[in-house]
């Protein structure tokens, strides 16, 4: 390629190298890495209830995870809204004016009808990016992982933003999103295609976190501070 | 002796004197422990999960040109571009080259060490581009303008004091603001603003996926996604060896890199990015780039006996289980990896000339390769580096012409004897005209700080005979023989 001689120059170097004799393997064959894989070479214990592992790992690593009925899922996403919002005019937040601070939603027909009765102020992710002021990023996800108590977001889920710049993340799910494991969810967004068509995916678990200053853990280190998690039943 | 020897011998001198720093070094990797030996315990079996690990890095690594070309095209596919650089300085060059192109002005960095083996920020900040650290840790040294002293937790060897004081004067914070979460606060605050005007974020990669062309990035302060989404460029500067072969080989070195790093279930986020912001997406970088280094990856490779080196996934694991890091911590290797890893990459990336005294500076326990994920066998990797700074002279004249004598005496029965006869007497008489640990002691280096045990009245040669004959008597008047 124009431009760049060291393309051919080091693939070439890593041909000749690997002509050399390899190294003894430690005898182990290739493995299929699916989660039977995983489960027959006694690498990872089966799940049994993955909701209740769900709803455990999400108390370990401090995701807010609330339970819900399609009957009290918008009443408690507003109420979370709300006190948030009330959260940064009583100055706890980060100074800024509430006049410019929103609610950051990704603009899905599910989520504008959850916000529909709020009073927090709403920046649909159709009029652009978050900002720095946005009290709140609202987002749908693509899965839910029980082992590790984690949730899978998207470019397509409202942006690469939205989950991680404003303080607080709030996603809204579904119990048919929840999987047992992490190859489960690859399985998934690779045969949707959906991993192909997006250009940014993140596996969330927890809120954002440091123990860089003496091994302490911080919670909301860049990112938010909270993570509430509302899931459907 | 080469210059970055003299400096290791001065450097780890004093840090093993330094009492108060290895006891914060100390309790930060007790905590490390107990969180590493609980996150073991997440697995039906841990040593499974090495063994599968080390049998996919073997296999990603053996085909390791195709799976950078499939990782390529599907990069490319995306609309991402991928450069290939032979060494630093085309890698510096590449950046600085994309930097310039689009007037960047500010650069913001997310932790990656391969950076700063290409001393890239330096380049940055030559030409005049504001480059900014953002993983914590990182900022930290940045600010004290050092490097980081442990691959996976550069500030570990800083009271939160001395952070509390370094952020006064550099950031303005109120002197009471000593807790780790005012900290916290304050750097995050610092950044934000940083975030938010950057031109362009610089990232490493944990993991290169070659089936669906990703580049996996694992963190937990989520400055890594800030990093990869607010800038209009992202740029991955990355080793080729991190590829792995499928996107579902990360169900098991996701939670096996937290494991080993920090003893988590697994990391706060872990991302993949294949590309630039989509035209039906609401943000994201315009231009994607991918810088493939080899910097000496493929001397590596092309030396059989040592290619599971490049299976190194850079937990920092095996610094926090040794001994030697734990006394003479990180700053004494003066390499950009420490530890036993860095004691075996530096060598074989940058030269056994330069680096190659740092194979000395392990005790061959083994725990470096005991805990290792992927199986590396990082102490006999130490023995046979030493092995070959030997064949190829490279000790000092003074330590080959003693160890020679050493040979000598030691190859024969007698003449061990002697020697050691001889020595012991010498050692007796030498307190007498050099005072032990005095400018005189020709043993100063080691009776400066420790006093040397005394020398044994006899050899153990001597004690076996007399044992072993007055044994041999005992029993047979007992059996009745003569």
């Amino acid at each position: 390629m124009s431009g760049n001689p060291s393309r051919e120059r080091v693939l070439e170097l890593i041909r000749a190298a690997l002509t050399a004799r390899p190294p003894q393997t430690n005898g182990l064959n290739r493995v299929p890495n699916r989660v039977v894989g995983l489960y027959a070479l006694g690498i990872l214990a089966p799940i049994e209830d993955s909701l209740a592992r769900f709803c455990a790992e999400c108390e370990v690593n401090r995701t807010e995870l609330h339970l819900t009925t399609s009957e009290n899922e918008a009443a408690l996403l507003c109420d979370l809204l709300s006190q948030a919002q009330l959260a940064l005019k009583s100055g706890v937040g980060s100074g800024q004016s509430e006049n410019e601070s929103h609610a950051y939603v990704q603009d899905a027909p599910e989520l504008r009808r959850l916000v529909e009765g709020c009073k927090a102020p709403i920046r649909w992710s159709s009029t652009g990016p978050p900002l720095e002021s946005d009290f709140a990023g609202v987002t749908l996800a693509e899965a839910l992982v029980a082992r590790t108590g984690s949730v899978l977001v998207s470019a397509r889920t409202g942006g690469r933003a939205a989950s991680v710049l404003p303080p607080l993340h709030v996603v809204c799910t579904q119990i048919s999103q929840l999987v047992s494991d992490l190859s489960d969810a690859f399985d998934r967004v690779q045969s949707s295609g959906r991993v192909r068509d997006v250009s940014m995916l993140s596996l969330i678990t927890g809120p954002s976190r440091t123990s860089d200053i003496e091994k302490m853990l911080v919670m909301g280190a860049h990112g938010p501070r909270r993570l509430v998690i509302l899931l459907r039943r | 002796m080469t210059r970055g020897e003299r400096s290791f011998h001065r450097v780890s001198a004093r840090a093993s004197q330094d009492l108060p720093q290895q006891q914060i070094v100390r309790e930060s990797l007790l905590t490390y422990g107990r969180a590493l030996d609980a996150g073991r315990e997440r697995f039906a079996s841990w040593q499974r999960a090495r063994d599968l690990c080390h049998a996919i890095k073997a296999e990603a690594v053996a085909d390791l040109d195709a799976h950078l070309l499939r990782f390529e095209e599907k990069v490319q596919a995306r609309g991402g571009q991928v450069f290939w650089a032979g060494n630093a300085a085309e890698a510096r060059e590449y950046i600085l080259g994309v930097a310039q192109r689009a007037g960047v002005r500010l650069v913001i960095k997310s932790k990656s060490m391969v950076s700063e083996e290409v001393h890239l920020t330096a380049a940055l900040e030559a030409a005049g581009i504001e480059t900014l650290e953002t993983d914590l840790g990182e900022f930290i040294v940045q600010l004290r303008h050092e490097p980081p002293y442990h691959i996976v937790t550069p500030a570990m060897h800083l009271r939160r004091q001395q952070i509390a004081e370094l952020f006064q004067r550099e950031l303005h914070t109120p002197p009471g603001a000593e807790s780790a979460e005012e900290l916290t606060a304050a750097a995050r605050q610092s950044l934000r603003g940083k975030f938010v005007n950057a031109d362009m974020g610089i990232t490493g990669a944990n993991f290169l996926i070659a089936d669906e062309g990703l580049v996996a990035i694992t963190e937990n302060e989520g400055n890594a996604r800030l990093t990869s989404s607010l800038p209009r460029i992202h740029v991955v500067l990355t080793g080729i060896e991190k590829i792995l072969p499928r996107l579902a080989d990360l169900a098991l070195f996701w939670p096996v890199l937290a494991t080993a790093a920090t003893g988590q279930p697994i990391s706060c986020y872990n991302s993949l990015i294949g590309g630039p912001r989509r035209a039906d997406e609401v943000d994201g970088p315009e231009q994607f780039h991918v810088v493939l280094l080899d910097n000496g990856r493929t001397n590596v490779l092309a030396d059989a006996e040592r290619r599971d080196v490049m299976y190194c996934i850079r937990c920092g694991a095996c610094l926090n289980v040794c001994p030697v890091f734990h006394t003479i911590g990180g700053h004494a290797y003066g390499a950009t990896y420490q530890g036993p890893i860095g004691s075996v990459l530096m060598p074989l990336l940058r030269g056994m000339e330069e680096f190659g005294h740092l194979s000395y500076a392990s005790s061959l326990c083994g725990a470096c390769t005991e805990i290792c994920p992927v199986e590396i066998d990082l102490h006999h990797h130490l023995i046979h580096i030493r092995r070959d700074v030997a064949q190829r002279r490279l000790r000092p004249a003074g330590e080959r012409r003693g160890l020679g004598l050493w040979r000598w005496a030691a190859s024969d029965a007698r003449r061990f004897e002697r020697a050691g006869n001889l020595l012991r007497r010498l050692l007796r008489y030498k307190n007498a005209a050099m005072p032990e640990g005095s400018r005189f002691d020709p043993l100063r280096p080691w009776t400066r700080y420790r006093a040397l045990t005394p020398p044994a009245a006899e050899s153990f040669r001597q004690w076996w005979r007399r044992e072993h004959s007055a044994r041999t008597f005992h029993a047979s008047k007992e059996t009745g023989h003569t």
